[in-house]
Parts: structure tokens; sequence; C-alpha cells
């Protein structure tokens, strides 16, 4: 194992902010097929394993937690345990519930990937989070087509919906907001869904299991967003990039930072800062490389990096 | 004289978009045209690629979209 440990300390309002480094648990994932992915889209993990989710393969890959490859399931398609375009999962006990997003379905499956049920839905989900008494919490990307629309929903496992929150902002030009309503949404601490919009927002909104809004996260302005200026159609408009990616592990949301490239462009980023529920900063963590996708666990930090590839991380307290 | 035809020939450009877009939208089927565009723009965020890139690949979609409605 090789790790890299640089720490520094700073100070972030009126605490005391650690700069770590975290370094390599494993070197050899760029020769091993299993972990090169065509588009992951999602990183998850539970207590043994660690799940990638790939739109394009049609499959989910599963790693041990050191990085051996486990096992894959799903093809192309409409039936149970096909897919077309999946896109993320989350698992609950010893079930796996993923969104299947152009079949606009929810399918629930074993740890093996055997199916076991699931429901339709009437738009195409993208992320999951499943709580507790099997309230299951999606997020879509509106179409924005006839004016603002709820983006996150909460549903039962029969399939029913419950409740509808976060209404997308809209103002007509459609690459303009679909910018702005991208989100990441996470499993927080309070049995409650966390919605973190990748641009424009510096509140982390969040919605318990019965869809009431909780006091939303205003994270400190000691994590900056990044402000780029979009070739899109009409008037010049500046947006500010908050995040590229975002994880909840025990009371800490991570944010992966975009960064800026050669080109004044933003691109994935290399550095994930730890924001405590009060939306202070409490730690910055500097990973080798950029990185698309992030998922904390402790010190160990589980990532797929910019050219697709599985990476897993670990940090070390000082 | 020259006025007349000038206003006529408005008048037929205007009534020949006002005949045209209808039609060319129930014979496209505007939900698939709207399918086509959702999945065009998921792919393009699923890329992962830099922002100025997908809002160029998003821009593609859109007017994808567009002359999908128009055709």
């Amino acid at each position: 194992m090789l790790f890299a440990l640089m720490a520094g300390r700073g100070t972030a309002g009126q605490r005391s902010v650690k700069r770590q480094a975290a370094g390599d648990v494993k070197l050899d994932f760029r020769t091993d097929d299993d972990a090169v992915f065509s588009r992951p889209v999602s990183i998850s993990h539970d207590r043994d394993a660690v799940y990638v989710v790939d739109a394009e393969e049609n499959e989910i890959r599963v790693f041990s937690k050191t990085g051996a490859f486990i096992r894959a399931f799903g093809r192309k398609g409409q039936g149970p345990g096909e897919y077309d375009s999946p896109a993320d999962l989350d698992i609950s006990g010893d079930r796996i519930f993923v969104t299947d997003r152009f079949n606009k379905r929810i399918q629930i499956l074993d740890r093996e990937g055997g199916y076991l049920g699931g429901f339709r839905v009437p738009f195409t989900p993208d992320q999951i989070c499943v709580l507790s008494g099997g309230l299951i919490v999606l997020s879509h990307l509106p179409l924005g087509i006839e004016g603002p629309e709820p983006m996150v929903h909460g549903f039962s496992e029969k399939g029913d919906l419950i409740w509808e929150r976060a209404d997308s902002r809209y103002s007509g030009e459609r690459v303009y907001d679909t910018f702005r309503n991208l989100v990441v949404m996470v499993k927080g601490d309070r049995e409650d869904v966390l919605v973190i919009h990748k641009s424009d927002e510096r509140r982390v909104l969040r919605f318990d299991k019965g869809g009431k809004p909780g006091a939303p996260i205003r994270v400190t302005e000691d994590y900056a967003s990044k402000r780029i200026s979009l070739p899109l159609r009409g008037p010049k408009r500046l947006i500010s990039a908050f995040c590229w990616d975002a994880s909840f592990d025990g009371s800490l949301l991570g944010l992966l930072a975009p960064d800026y490239t050669e080109e004044n462009d933003l691109g994935p980023g290399r550095t994930v800062f730890l924001i405590e529920p009060d939306g202070l900063l409490k730690d910055i963590i500097d990973l080798p490389t950029a990185v698309t996708r992030i998922d904390m666990e402790g010190d160990d930090i589980y990532a797929v990096d910019s050219e697709n590839c599985l990476r897993i991380f670990r940090r070390r307290q000082e | 004289m020259k006025r007349a035809i000038a206003l006529v020939l408005a008048g037929l450009c205007l009534l020949s978009a006002f005949l045209f877009f209808p039609q060319a939208a129930q014979g496209r089927r505007p939900d698939e045209c709207y399918g086509n565009w959702n999945s065009c723009r998921v792919n393009a965020f699923n890329m992962d690629v830099s922002w100025f890139r997908m809002a160029l690949a998003l821009t593609v979609c859109d007017v994808g979209l567009g002359k999908c409605i128009i055709d």
C-alpha cells in the first residue's frame, strides 16, 4: 500500500482546518479490465463491497473494499435484470435498488443481482436513496419545457408516489436550466436526503422521510464556488460551479470541487472538502488525481478517476 | 404596385410559416423529439466532460430538438 501524507493547517471561520493528502490503496487497477469502465455514473458501498454503475455497459460491477473484482450483473434490455442506462443504486439491508433510467423504472435486486421486483415511474429517474421504512427517494433531471417541476420524489416500495419536492429552476433557456438543475443527492444521517446543486446554489437542501424540508446546510464561503462563462445562446451567462460530485459519511458532507483546466474550462477536480453539519469547513483532502465520482467511508474514498478507472484512496488522521 | 407585391409576399411567407409549423410538429410526434433530446442531454452529462464541452454538447442536443420539431 502506498500512502502519501502531507498535513497542513489553516483556519476557516474560527476552526482549524486540516489539509491532508490521500494515497492509492491499490495501484494496479489500470491493468485490470474489470476496473476500467465505459461510462461510470455512480459509485457506492455497503458493509462488504463497492458497487460501480456503468451506464453504457448497462451493468453493475461489484468489488471488494480492497479493489478485487467480485462479480458483474446486468445487460441491455427491458426485462428483469436488464437496463437501459442505469444511473445509480442504493443498498438497503440485503437488497439493491437501481434506477433504470430510460426504462423509467426502479429495479430491486438481491446482493447477487437476482431480480426481486420493482416499479415504474413517470420520469427518467436519476439518483436514488432508500430510507428506513422502505421510503425510496428519487431525483430526476427536469425537462424544463413548461415551467418549474419537482426534482425529488418520495415513493413507497410498491411504487406509490408519496411526496414531491425541490422545484427546478426555469428560465426558458434549456441548456442554462439543465446546468442549474443538475443535482447530487446523498443519504444524510437523520433518515433524510441531502440535495446538492452542482451550480448556482450554496445551500444544501434536506428532506426527511415525509418530505418535510429540514434546515439547509449553508456552506461556508471558505469553500469557494468557481465561476465560468458558458457558450449559451442568448445573453452571456456566468455560472457558479459548486461541486462535481458529493458524498456523505458520518456527519460530514464531502464536496468534490471542480478544477479549472488550462483552457479556463471547468473539469473534474482532485480536492475533496469536508463540510460539517453547520456548513463550516472541517478538512481538505488532496487526491493524487482528478476524479469524477466519490464515495467516502471513514478514511477511505472510493472513486472513479477521469480515465474511468476505479481508484481507492486512503487518508490518515493526524 | 411594388408595395402591394411586397405585402402579398410577406403575407404568403407568414401564412406558409403558420401552416408549416403545426403540421410539422404533428407529423414528427413531439414526444419522440423530446425523448431523443432527453437521451441526448443525459448522454452529454454522463460523459463527465468539462463544462464548456458539456454546454456545447447540450446545445447540439437543443438544436437537434428544434430541428426534430420543425422537420
